[in-house]
């Protein structure tokens, strides 16, 4: 019984509009996104290459993954290049030609991330909203429960036919622009990538299933599908603009930001304060001011850190929050990427200094092993997972007592 | 065969819709539950299909109890409302196919689903045809096409007749006298008291959730039964 229902969901489902609009938009946006994720990737892999070629100073820059052509995450920060020079306390950061692009900084980059976040979702709770009161409001709700089915199997039945109506089209449509992309110079995916791919792949399939399972519950607590509709909406307006920012603001409220320019004048005054002893030499006082400012720089750190994971933690209580860590952690630029980026550069830099060495490798930097990445995401996949267990729960108690007169 | 035994059902707003109904439909039996709207008549039939629970009562199909069993009972039972509402973007053969494989009934071929949409007067070039662009006629032949093919002892209309032009209610009526042939218990509930002369072995009447008569075949003949069903309305 109940793949019958499966099936005529999915024949009907295939006949009407909103099957072909998802169809349409994963084709044109998927596409689109591969194309502007690529040309960005191509001058990524450009400056590293170009920078690469600087031997006097000592330059350190995360050479650009090919993940960042579905997720960009913190690239921006991460993929940023310091320059030590000898004799400096710090390296400092370059200015790079090819971050002028001032038009790009208006808009959100269009990776996959912002594509299944923003819109698929909006058409996740599209496919769901008029799933239940709609088939009440055709009458052919009341027709189907005249039979001997049962209410579980019409739900289960409707749940999956129209979740692979939602799904497949986006599967598809990465499937092709995946092997696309694959076959353009310059992009090659290691085994672990692909594996990276399909975690991610894989937490967006469960985010979506999350917001379409969001509107079938709205649609099973609805009268009229235009009360559906309404709620759909404020619930996609709130997950997705709203709540992202009660992280942020709670942080602000509770925690001590740390500012950076704060710090830096503490570095400032510290260095002058040292200075005025001029019984030291001029190797001691260096010292003492580069351990006076790594001490600052430390403190600044852990500061930022914990921060960092205090905002994460609260957004990973909601679907967007937690699908958002958990897909740039899998592609390498999430937060806790760019904590441990820092945290390499610093202590790489710091040995350098302590070791007075005088050259290094460029590309010191270590990324987190597959293993890392999972277990920094297992939380935030978990999450999902419960949002799905239990919006499923909730449809099938709603539905089970759903009145079809 | 369908029973009601002291079926009553009180909302939970307290409105009294179904009042200790007791009733009981034999097999080759076509019984007219007449009323004005909001007598109850809709409430029994949501109360035979289990949409909704009896305050107190039972209701019994083939002897199964529809509260405590309602998958099992609901095999011996097909149904056919006052609108018939398909799948719009399925044709009609794709309808009849997709109750026929809920209503659990083994392979079927298309000239199984074609002769039965022809034996309900529905016209072959229609049978592939999307029913959004039915009629309400041609939707209510689909709809009696889906309760024939289950072919189950027991049959609920809801106001079949409503809406539909004279021939398509006369083909309904053919229609109904066969299945009775056939042994079927039918209820319908209505308020064409036309049909019901023609059609009816029993007729009963109900008013603010009681049935407050049954009258057999000789009886509504031999009295005029809209007068009949006239002066229970207009008594306080």
């Amino acid at each position: 019984m109940l793949l019958t229902i499966i099936k005529k969901e999915i024949l009907e489902g295939i006949r009407g509009y909103k099957f072909t609009l998802i169809f349409i938009s994963c084709i044109i946006l998927l596409g689109f996104s591969c194309w502007v994720m690529y040309s960005n990737y191509q001058k990524n892999v450009f400056d590293y290459k170009l920078k690469a070629l600087n031997k006097d100073e000592l330059i350190f820059r995360k050479a650009p993954s090919v993940l960042s052509l579905y997720v960009k995450g913190t690239q921006e920060m991460m993929e940023r290049s310091f320059i030590y020079k000898k004799g400096d306390y710090e390296p400092t950061e370059l200015s790079i030609g090819f971050k002028l692009d001032f038009f790009s900084q208006l808009f959100p980059s269009l990776d996959l991330l912002y594509i299944v976040k923003v819109i698929l979702s909006f058409l996740a709770l599209i496919i769901g909203f008029d799933l239940i009161c709609g088939e009440k409001r055709n009458g052919t709700l009341r027709l189907m429960l005249s039979n001997s089915v049962s209410r579980k199997d019409i739900i289960l039945g409707k749940i999956i036919g129209n979740y692979a109506l939602l799904i497949t089209p986006f599967l598809i449509s990465f499937l092709l622009y995946f092997i696309i992309i694959n076959l353009v110079p310059g992009v090659k995916f290691s085994f672990e990538e692909i594996i990276r791919v399909l975690f991610v792949l894989l937490s967006s399939a469960i985010y979506l299933l999350v917001f379409f399972l969001m509107g079938v519950a709205i649609s099973s607590l609805s009268k009229t599908q235009r009360g559906s509709i309404i709620t759909c909406f404020i619930v996609w307006i709130f997950f997705i603009f709203i709540q992202p920012s009660f992280a942020t603001i709670i942080a602000k409220e509770t925690q001590t930001m740390p500012y950076i320019r704060k710090i830096e004048e503490q570095k400032q005054l510290a260095q002058i304060e040292i200075e005025k002893n001029n019984n030291l030499s001029k190797d001691a006082l260096w010292d003492n001011i580069y351990d006076k400012k790594i001490s600052l720089t430390l403190g600044f750190r852990n500061k930022l850190n914990s921060y960092i994971n205090f905002i994460t933690k609260i957004n990973m209580f909601f679907p967007t929050g937690a699908y958002v860590i958990c897909t740039t952690n899998m592609a390498q630029y999430g937060l806790y990427d760019e904590m441990k980026l820092r945290t390499d550069l610093f202590q790489t830099i710091r040995s350098i200094v302590k070791n007075k060495a005088n050259n290094s490798e460029n590309n010191i930097i270590t990324n987190y092993s597959i293993e890392d990445s999972l277990s920094n995401s297992v939380w935030a996949i978990l999450v999902l997972i419960f949002y799905a267990i239990g919006l499923v729960l909730l449809i099938y108690m709603v539905f089970i007592k759903y009145d079809v007169r | 065969m369908l029973q009601a035994n002291n079926l009553t059902k009180r909302y939970e707003d307290g409105k009294l819709a179904l009042d200790a109904l007791n009733l009981e439909i034999k097999d080759g039996e076509i019984f007219f539950l007449l009323g004005a709207n909001g007598a109850g008549k809709t409430t029994t039939i949501n109360l035979f299909l289990n949409f909704i629970e009896p305050t107190e009562g039972k209701v019994l199909i083939n002897n199964i109890d529809v509260t405590k069993e309602p998958l099992e009972a609901k095999k011996h039972v097909a149904y056919v409302s006052e609108n018939v509402m398909l799948y719009g973007d399925f044709t009609a053969k794709q309808n009849i196919h997709f109750f026929s494989e809920l209503a659990g009934l083994g392979k079927l071929n298309n000239e199984d689903y074609y002769s039965i949409l022809r034996r309900v007067g529905l016209q072959d070039n229609a049978f592939n045809i999307k029913v959004k662009t039915f009629s309400k006629g041609m939707r209510q032949k689909v709809g009696l096409a889906i309760a024939i093919i289950k072919n189950s002892s027991n049959i609920l209309l809801d106001e079949p007749t409503s809406g539909l032009d004279p021939k398509a209610a006369a083909e309904l009526t053919a229609e109904l006298k066969e299945l009775r042939a056939k042994g079927k218990a039918i209820l319908m509930c209505t308020h064409d008291i036309f049909r019901a002369k023609e059609l009816a072995n029993r007729v009963g009447i109900m008013k603010d959730g009681r049935l407050i008569i049954i009258l057999n075949r000789d009886e509504f003949l031999k009295e005029d039964l809209e007068k009949l069903y006239l002066s229970y309305m207009n008594e306080n």
